[in-house]
């Protein structure tokens, strides 16, 4: 093992759930690295170099509290995923690698009161519709054509450019986070061939891990909460998990490779060059958080196109069952991102600070009475959204006053992987996997059995468990959660 | 057969491939040739030749393999080429020219988002071998 790397023994145990080292682990460590995780999820994180980039995190100039890795942790680039560090902005760093070359891949979930005892011989119909209708894979693009202009006025307006342009609802944008728009974004910051990337891709899914399902919601954990967000036992719900396309990998691309020069000019040390970074404040700081702003807005752009195309899909195929969706409209309960850094205000030692939050592979989860969570969800909390692996489940969660006490406000993205894809392609195959999911009656809709068999569910950990994580240890607290009927992959 | 020039090691997520070569030029081909080769591309019967010539400039020679990868990705997706032969015309540790050329159109059969830099080290071994570990978000 790498000295660099902290081992069991490194660690403290500070409650059931957190596991600790100490900023003395390393000498260039400026906090101490804290990893949230029952004793399964400790093992898997000691099996690969997650540990070893939280440890690098944790020497980010400015960081306050500790670097944290979530129980849905793995090893990433730079920050490990699952990866949450606040830097203060008035002498601390903004770090591109530590959101992202994904800016802004996030998750979003729709209510319907369509009972799935009901339109279950039609979710068949329903995935093919959604299949032809939002463009997934790679290199994908979409029927939304614009030329720099207007996309330029999408990246200042985020996904209120696509309710202007009659692609949605006000309604949608209220339970967005930061209403779908992230202040700040600055358009003149992406570069001519980010731009260029992104003229074609609104409206797609992408490939990977992003993908589209339709879900039953099984169980209901908290029943005001579940209330609130219009969830019941029975009804379908629609998951979309995506991000900025290519657009927003160029503006990280760009800002990495910008910000190396940075690093030298401001006298920072840093063990691993993707965690290039610059002072919050700085020219360079203040640029890369303009042009992420813009990455961002894309992406709840995005996601926002791609929920106006899967109304479109509903209507057109329960027209012949139910006259349409009349009643039972697809509701925005909430949109998620979880790769993002944001200028936020937390307690620091009782004080009011401002800080640079980086999720990295985690998600906010502002709690009860944060201003920033839609009036609708302001007395629970924000909802969270933790999709977990195709075929298994995923769940609501809320956020809660001790996430805003000690995670500034984060939790948990998912279920996190444990398995390369080169291992998952070689003992999983993924015609086999499709028949499996469609005995278990989901439909599986993708182009590519590759694909498929990388993001199978024995590639990911048991998202129950990551789940129970936060939940017992109060970081968040279990809401609801759905399973499977029908799942799109790229 | 062609002796193996690239390996693909285990990550959680991300496509880590390490890459090796007698020379500098044969360095930066062999870690193009990896990458492309390991993304795989469905193409229809009738294809057309594409070409492309590269010039590079940067300030180290892991930035500029960064940009080289990352030129050849852009340079794919916006032709939906795949490149297939990348003759080095002149290289120097922080200078590249290069020609590519593949066959167009061509679907890559995975995304690759980013050449990251995490761990890059470019290291020449006693015996004068070029090899480094790269990683790329996927």
């Amino acid at each position: 093992m790498s000295a660099n790397m902290p081992g069991r023994k490194d660690l403290r145990r500070v409650t059931d759930w957190i596991w600790e080292a100490p900023a003395s682990f390393r000498a260039d460590m400026r906090a101490p690295a804290r990893l949230y995780a029952d004793e399964a999820i400790l093992e898997q994180a000691l099996g690969d170099r997650s540990l070893e980039q939280l440890v690098n995190t944790a020497t980010l100039p400015g960081i306050v509290g500790q670097a944290m890795a979530m129980p849905d942790v793995h090893q990433g680039y730079g920050f490990p995923i699952g990866g949450v560090a606040a830097t203060r902005v008035s002498d601390g760093v903004v770090s591109p690698g530590g959101v992202g070359y994904d800016i802004n891949c996030g998750v979003r979930l729709l209510a319907t009161r369509l009972r799935v005892d009901e339109v279950a011989p039609y979710v068949g119909d329903l995935m093919t519709a959604l299949f032809a209708e939002v463009p997934v894979g790679v290199g994908s693009s979409g029927e939304v054509r614009m030329n720099k202009q207007e996309l330029r006025a999408l990246l200042a307006e985020g996904a209120g450019w696509a309710v202007r342009k009659g692609l949605g609802i006000a309604a949608d944008l209220d339970h967005t986070e930061d209403e779908g728009c992230l202040p700040g974004a600055d358009p003149a910051a992406v570069s001519p061939r980010a731009l260029e990337r992104g003229l074609e891709q609104v409206g797609t899914l992408g490939s990977g891990n992003h993908f589209l399902e339709l879900d039953e919601i099984t169980e209901i954990y908290d029943a005001e909460a579940a209330e609130t967000m219009g969830l019941r036992v029975g009804d379908l719900c629609v998951w979309i998990h995506c991000g900025s396309r290519g657009l927003g990998h160029q503006v990280c691309t760009d800002y990495v490779r910008a910000l190396q020069p940075a690093v030298a000019r401001y006298g920072i040390t840093i063990p691993d060059r993707e965690l290039v970074c610059a002072p919050v404040e700085s020219r360079e700081g203040r640029d890369y958080l303009a042009a992420m702003a813009c990455a961002a807005n894309y992406a709840w752009a995005n996601r926002q196109v791609i929920t106006h195309l899967v109304r479109r899909a509903f209507e057109r195929v329960l027209a012949r069952s139910h006259g349409g969706l009349g009643d039972c409209a697809l509701t925005m309960v909430y949109d998620v991102c979880h790769n993002i850094a944001k200028i936020e205000t937390h307690a620091v030692e009782g004080r009011a600070t401002r800080l640079c939050v980086h999720r990295k592979g985690a998600t906010r989860a502002f709690g009860p009475g944060q201003p920033g969570v839609p009036a609708a969800y302001r007395a629970m909390g924000q909802p969270v959204l933790i999709p977990g692996s195709m075929g298994v489940g995923s769940y609501v969660l809320v956020g809660t006053d001790l996430a805003m006490a000690e995670t500034f406000g984060s939790t948990c993205h998912g279920a996190g992987r444990t398995m390369s894809r080169r291992g998952a392609i070689k003992s999983v195959r993924g015609d086999a996997l499709r028949r499996e999911l469609e005995s278990q009656g989901i439909a599986v809709r993708a182009h590519s059995n590759k694909g498929l068999a990388e993001e199978a569910p024995q590639a990911y950990k048991d998202v129950d468990a990551v789940v129970n994580v936060v939940h017992q240890h109060g970081m968040a607290r279990k809401v609801a959660r759905t399973r499977p009927l029908g799942v799109m992959k790229g | 057969m062609d002796a193996p020039f690239f390996r693909e090691l285990e990550h959680p997520a991300d496509l880590c491939l390490a890459v090796w070569g007698a020379s500098r030029a044969d360095f930066y081909a062999h870690a193009a040739q990896a990458l492309f080769e390991t993304i795989e591309f469905a193409s229809p019967t009738m294809t057309e030749r594409a070409h492309c010539t590269i010039a590079l400039d940067a300030p180290d020679p892991e930035t500029l393999l960064v940009d080289w990868l990352g030129e050849l990705l852009y340079q794919s997706e916006r032709q939906r080429a795949a490149w297939q032969q990348f003759e080095m015309d002149d290289i120097s540790p922080t200078t590249l020219r290069a020609h590519i050329s593949g066959i167009r159109p061509a679907t890559p059969r995975r995304e690759v988002k980013a050449v990251t830099y995490a761990g890059l080290d470019i290291r020449q071994d006693e015996a004068g071998q070029w090899s480094a570990t790269i990683t790329f978000d996927v």
